[in-house]
């Protein structure tokens, strides 16, 4: 009945609060971030738990069961060929986030290398860099891919058959999908760095610490990117569903991940092969696009929750 | 301001020289290129001898070989490109045979169609969508806006789009659309609003495809804006002078929001030309997407070349363009 009863704060509000403690307490705030956090790690969990078992079965083929639907030996139902779909999700689950992970990877390395050199050294060779970011802007990006994939492909296949790996074929192509994908994600990261590099290069404490004789290495790692990194945060969290989503895109067209290694992408894509008039074989493409949809769902969540917590401007 | 102008034309010619040479290096270099007859005019009806008489002509045409048929290095090649596309001609499409201008405005009323459409819904919705949800910041209504629009975005359009097409062109379900064309087969005697009608109704799952996942970063971003100018001086001097407050809104903190929309506007529209692959592969519509796509996997040289160049000729415009308006709409931002 007391109605003047403080809310319970779990420190003190004298002790300061550190902007990584705020941003944190702002994200966990955010229900709908941290339901996809939760969804996140269920898809993580399930999909890289069960590798022992799917990396095994994945490729299994049994004709006499070819397109069944859900059942309680094969949960998801069967493919044309007859293999357990669940496997296959689980596996395709795996890799896919895999791709994603890594593009987003690759992106914020060559994004983030660029940006604050072309933002701290400025002058031409801020101007050199930014024009190369035009023209790269200006390929597309489908025709980078279909390129890589030609050239690269066989190459790195010898190269895994080399080191005695199984599916050399599909291994080379995941990370051709990888390189290709991480390859055009990085500009507009790279934008993004760079603009922000520039207008903390002019703040007082870089000027002192350039003052103090700090080397420029220094400077770069202890001063700026400490402040960029909610914002590199944030940009690899949005890049990572969208390296996913290209990969489903690329795999639609035919030229993602080659089967039988599974994405969710290509999964999809063969699942809008077999619908036709006569035979509705629902499973076929309803499971990968739901998983794919759910993880999107959860990862977006995270990147605009990240955002948010991170934003200043938004606060 | 036209000084300016004419720097940044007379910058762009630089960029544009390394975008195209770029991509004919990369194209060029590719394994598999195209230089027998077309797909449909070469035949095996064709002597060897016609075949290889015609791929001799085709690669001069490329300026892959001089007249001598000596190979010409790829620097030369480029200039030799440069200089023809300079003089006004445009290639020829090895698989069409035909002018890639003629295969442009074949297929560019198509995409812009469902482009221009899909981008007037899209900011219909948005603008008030990021109005409301940030003058009702944290309520039910901004979580609910906030979460279905980022719940779209995250459908993958192979999923929506293939599962409209089984369901709403399907004589099995509900047979509302057609399945794919453009037209129906009784065009002829149509009056002209009939036939647009009719145009219109063969777009709608398309474009509805292209509309649905764009709402979310539009209106975050409004929303954002909006906010951020609800925070400044002017508006609490706006409200502070008894203003209503719809006027606070509208004339004040709306008005300056839509700075922020330029440059978004302007960045979005090269993509009107530009057409997605997967939704005009999908509907099975011969837009400017698919036939990028398509010649890119049939290595068809001058084809990609020259969708290259209007890409990049147009990336670059609409950069100038976004700049030009950020001044004219707010003259406190000054180019030196």
């Amino acid at each position: 009945m007391s109605s003047i009863e403080l809310p319970m704060r779990h420190h003190s509000p004298a002790a300061p609060r550190s902007p990584l403690r705020l941003a944190l307490d702002r994200f966990l705030a955010n229900r709908l971030a941290v339901a996809g956090f939760i969804g996140l790690c269920f898809f993580v969990l399930a999909c890289y738990g069960s590798l022992p078992w799917t990396l095994h079965t994945f490729n299994h083929q049994d004709l006499r069961q070819a397109l069944e639907p859900p059942s309680w030996q094969h949960w998801m139902g069967t493919d044309t060929l007859g293999r357990d779909l669940l496997s296959r999700f689980l596996l395709g689950g795996a890799i896919s986030l895999l791709i994603g992970i890594f593009s987003a990877l690759v992106a914020v390395g060559i994004g983030l290398t660029v940006g604050l050199v072309s933002g701290y050294v400025g002058g031409r060779l801020d101007a050199l860099l930014m024009r190369g970011v035009d023209v790269l802007y200006g390929l597309p990006y489908i025709l980078l891919v279909i390129l890589l994939r030609v050239a690269l492909v066989d190459r790195i296949s010898h190269f895994f058959n080399a080191l005695a790996l199984p599916h050399a074929q599909g291994l080379a192509g995941i990370v051709v999908v990888l390189v290709g994908i991480g390859g055009v994600s990085w500009l507009t990261m790279a934008r993004v760095i760079r603009s922000q590099t520039m207008s903390l290069v002019n703040q007082p404490y870089v000027e002192a610490a350039r003052a103090t004789g700090a080397k420029p290495s220094r400077i770069l790692l202890r001063h700026i990117l400490p402040n960029l990194i909610g914002s590199v945060a944030v940009y690899a969290a949005l890049t990572v569903p969208n390296a996913i989503l290209a990969e489903s895109f690329l795999s639609f067209l035919g030229l993602g991940v080659q089967p039988p290694v599974p994405t969710w992408g290509n999964l999809a894509a063969s699942g809008v092969e077999a619908i036709n008039p006569i035979h509705t074989q629902w499973w076929l493409i309803t499971w990968p696009c739901v998983g794919l949809t759910l993880a999107l769902l959860c990862l977006n969540f995270l990147g605009d929750a990240l955002r948010d917590a991170l934003d200043v401007r938004t606060r | 301001m036209t000084t300016y102008i004419i720097r940044r034309l007379l910058l762009m010619i630089p960029t544009l020289l390394g975008m195209t040479f770029m991509l004919f290096a990369v194209v060029r270099f590719a394994p598999g290129l195209t230089t027998g007859g077309g797909q449909f005019s070469a035949g095996i009806m064709q002597s060897r001898q016609a075949q290889k008489q015609e791929q001799q002509i085709m690669e001069r045409r490329l300026h892959l070989v001089d007249k001598n048929g000596h190979p010409i290095n790829l620097v030369m090649q480029y200039i030799l490109w440069l200089k023809s596309t300079c003089e006004g001609h445009l290639g020829t499409s090895i698989v069409y045979q035909e002018p890639v201008l003629t295969l442009i405005e074949q297929r560019l009323p198509v995409t812009l169609t469902i482009n221009a459409i899909a981008m007037a819904v899209i900011y219909l919705v948005s603008l008030p969508g990021g109005l409301i949800t940030a003058l009702n910041q944290g309520r039910l209504i901004d979580r609910g806006y906030g979460f279905f629009s980022l719940a779209l975005y995250s459908l993958p359009v192979i999923w929506l789009g293939s599962t409209l097409l089984g369901f709403f062109a399907n004589p099995q379900y509900f047979n509302w659309f057609p399945s794919a064309g453009l037209h129906s087969t009784n065009t002829g005697d149509m009056t002209y609003f009939r036939y647009i009608a009719d145009y219109l109704y063969h777009i709608v799952l398309p474009i509805v495809c292209s509309v649905y996942g764009g709402f979310a970063f539009l209106s975050k971003q409004i929303r954002g804006s909006i906010l951020e100018n609800l925070q400044q001086d002017y508006v609490r001097t706006a409200r502070a002078k008894g203003l209503p407050e719809s006027t606070v809104l509208v004339r004040h903190v709306f008005r300056n929001s839509l700075l922020n929309l330029i440059t978004l506007t302007g960045m979005s529209l090269p993509g009107l030309l530009g057409g997605s692959v997967i939704i005009e592969q999908i509907f099975s519509i011969n837009g400017m997407g698919r036939l990028a796509y398509t010649s890119t996997l049939s290595r068809d040289l001058p084809v990609i070349q020259d969708l290259a160049l209007v890409g990049s000729v147009l990336t670059l415009l609409s950069y100038l363009a976004v700049d030009i308006c950020y001044h004219l709409a707010d003259p406190r931002v000054i180019y030196d």
